[in-house]
């Protein structure tokens, strides 16, 4: 992918910071994310719980609630600064520009709809009439490979297992024809044998249809089997980026080689990374991962690294 | 090694219901375990995976003698627990030999009072007294690395990875003998499990302790275990020792969970392409192999028709499968594709067997 010719990024945030006001005081969740994503590129943002991950997604989206969040930095789509988008603009990108799926799709549909209706609905709002809609959700279910796709679109949500319900969400996404697909953690609920067709799906998707994915995961598996390029995040930043290639052999933050190295793996034991992340309602010195970081030296306490050559650190792992 | 745990064709059906059918109504039934025998090794590190739905949990629960079965035996240390009422006083007093530790840490504890009152409440029920709870809280704390500064928090105000190590101090609280872990890293971060499963290992040698552990995840249970069990709707389809396992995985079934996990590196090659279809329901299983439906290899009018034997292809390696069972003669050693059968030609893996 990098012998392209450079050209604008479909998807560009610069300096994301997403300021949560909670009752237990202000949780500075996102601070100073940077990153893009490509034209047909499949991104993975990994990193652990509570890093900021499904923040910055849902700022894409702006599904953060807006009474209590502060948002700082750009968001560029095409073009467009979505975080200075009034909402009814920002209901024209949601869906039709970038969709959004989650990690438990049974409650992100409509529990008393049958699923096809769930999918011709969103060609509706694309202004075709009722039947075509209908049409073409059983062709879109079948085109995510539910099938017998005319039987299974009278179903309900219940009567359908996670792999099927994931699928459906896809074909929403899709209907509405997004070209970003947001894809938070889509896997992590369901069984490893399914996980496999769904992650199989997601690089159909982008082989047939160009469409962008960002995928959200702590896994790295799910890294290895779909990612061209890798965003690792850790406190509310972006630590290193890399092709997965590079963060899986060759990475030089050394967070991410620690949760590599945590990774249970066949002859080898996982190492597992003292401590635990800093709590995001204070105030962070110097890097992040310092007082985790086996590499940890005067300046790394005091100062915040910004990111060079991939990483965000004063002492990375030099590459031969 | 004795065996710490026997297990006697057991199983257990739930009663969704009844149905009328021709010559009256008959039961509805979900077969979550259907006969299936093994031993527990006392000292061992026991693996239990298969899909959602294939009867793990309800496994684990009957060891425990949580839930009644509803045929078969369950034999601790040579008593057979599963006569007990689970509620009864003789079951009460094997309760502490015998512990438990869940998936989600969060919703194990009480999230209204301090966690070392929720321990404290489990050392009281074991007949411990304050004092004696103190010193074996602290003596846990110490071998599991925990601080005690967090004994005064609640849970929502600890991490997973603690909660998690919590109730593992939880659990051997009344010095068990058996420690059983239904998906009890599943819900952790990366970074934390290493830590977690590290801890039950630690834990398992220090301690002498038997441990069935219940995951999806065969990474992990490759790493932890001994001896792995694959279920597949109630019916055990392989069991053998972990590296035999993974090393030479018989059963179509076992080997396309291998093919299904994610690869460790973006280069890595794949072997076997994934199963396609879901698990089905354990009610109205199909007549033969449960795995039929799904099997790549799948020879018609015989897996569909014949429920497979259980075959012993190697000093504890079990397949339940016809492709082996058809011919007793394949021998150890060597990767499936390549070994057959010389005499008959029957190989296991890619060809069809002739019937």
């Amino acid at each position: 992918m990098s012998d392209r010719i450079p050209v604008a990024p479909l998807l560009s945030v610069q300096g994301l910071e997403v300021n949560i006001q909670s009752p237990k005081g202000a949780v500075y969740a996102v601070r100073g994310a940077d990153f893009e994503i490509r034209r047909g590129e499949i991104c993975g943002l990994v990193g652990e719980s509570g890093c900021g991950k499904t923040i910055t997604a849902k700022s894409v989206m702006r599904l953060n609630p807006e009474d209590r969040v502060v948002y700082g930095g750009r968001i560029t789509y095409e073009g467009t600064d979505l975080l200075a988008l009034p909402e009814a603009g920002m209901c024209k990108v949601r869906g039709q520009q970038i969709a959004m799926i989650f990690q438990d799709p049974l409650s992100a549909l409509d529990p008393l709809q049958r699923v096809g209706k769930q999918v011709a609905e969103v060609y509706r709002l694309r202004g075709l009439g009722r039947r075509e809609a209908a049409e073409k959700a059983v062709e879109m279910l079948a085109d995510v490979g539910i099938s017998p796709a005319a039987e299974r679109a009278r179903a309900y949500p219940f009567e359908m297992s996670g792999g099927q319900l994931q699928r459906v969400m896809i074909a929403m996404a899709l209907a509405a024809g997004a070209e970003l697909l947001i894809a938070d953690e889509p896997t992590t609920a369901l069984d490893v044998t399914v996980q496999a067709q769904i992650l199989a799906l997601i690089r159909e998707l982008r082989e047939k249809r160009g469409t962008s994915v960002l995928i959200i995961t702590h896994d790295f598996g799910v890294v290895a089997e779909t990612c061209d390029r890798v965003m690792v995040m850790y406190a509310g930043r972006i630590v290193e980026t890399g092709t997965a290639a590079e963060i899986f052999h060759a990475a030089r933050h050394p967070y991410t080689r620690d949760l590599i190295a945590s990774i249970p793996q066949k002859g080898v034991k996982p190492v597992a990374i003292p401590g635990a992340p800093p709590d995001l309602r204070e105030v962070i010195r110097g890097c992040a991962y310092a007082p985790r970081c086996c590499r940890v030296q005067e300046r790394c306490m005091h100062e915040t690294p910004e990111a060079a050559d991939g990483a965000a650190c004063f002492f990375p792992e030099v590459r031969p | 090694m004795s065996a710490l745990f026997e297990i006697r064709e057991l199983s257990k059906y739930f009663k969704l219901g009844t149905r009328r059918e021709e010559g009256g109504r008959n039961p509805l039934l979900l077969k979550a375990v259907d006969s299936v025998s093994f031993d527990v090794l006392a000292g061992e590190c026991l693996g239990i995976v298969g899909e959602s739905g294939s009867g793990k949990s309800t496994l684990g629960r009957l060891l425990l003698n949580m839930i009644s079965p509803t045929s078969g035996q369950v034999l601790y240390d040579g008593q057979e627990i599963s006569a007990l009422k689970p509620e009864s006083a003789a079951m009460k007093k094997l309760r502490g030999d015998m512990q438990m530790v869940f998936q989600n840490p969060r919703s194990s504890f009480n999230p209204k009072i301090p966690i070392v009152r929720s321990l404290h409440q489990v050392a009281r029920l074991y007949g411990l007294s304050e004092e004696a709870a103190e010193a074996r809280i602290r003596e846990l704390f110490a071998l599991t690395g925990l601080g005690q500064d967090i004994l005064t928090h609640r849970n929502d105000e600890l991490s997973g990875g603690q909660l998690q190590r919590l109730a593992i101090v939880r659990a051997l609280i009344p010095g068990p003998r058996f420690l059983m872990a239904d998906e009890a890293v599943s819900a952790l971060d990366v970074s934390v499990r290493a830590q977690i499963l590290e801890l039950f290992r630690d834990m398992q040698q220090r301690l002498g302790l038997t441990v069935f552990f219940v995951s999806h995840d065969l990474s992990v249970v490759e790493y932890l275990c001994d001896r792995i069990l694959v279920l597949y709707l109630g019916k055990i389809l392989e069991s053998a020792p972990a590296d035999e396992l993974f090393a030479r995985p018989l059963h179509p079934y076992t080997r396309s969970l291998l093919a299904a996990r994610p690869r460790a590196y973006p280069e890595e090659v794949r072997e076997e392409a994934p199963l396609a279809g879901e698990i089905p329901g354990a009610v109205d299983l199909p007549p033969g192999c449960r795995f039929s439906s799904r099997c790549p290899e799948m020879v018609p009018g015989l897996c569909d028709f014949v429920e497979p034997a259980d075959t012993e292809v190697s000093p504890g390696h079990k397949v339940a499968c016809h492709l082996l069972r058809h011919c007793d003669k394949i021998e150890a050693g060597g990767a499936p594709e390549q070994k057959g059968c010389e005499e008959c030609g029957a190989s296991v893996g890619k060809e069809k067997v002739e019937i």
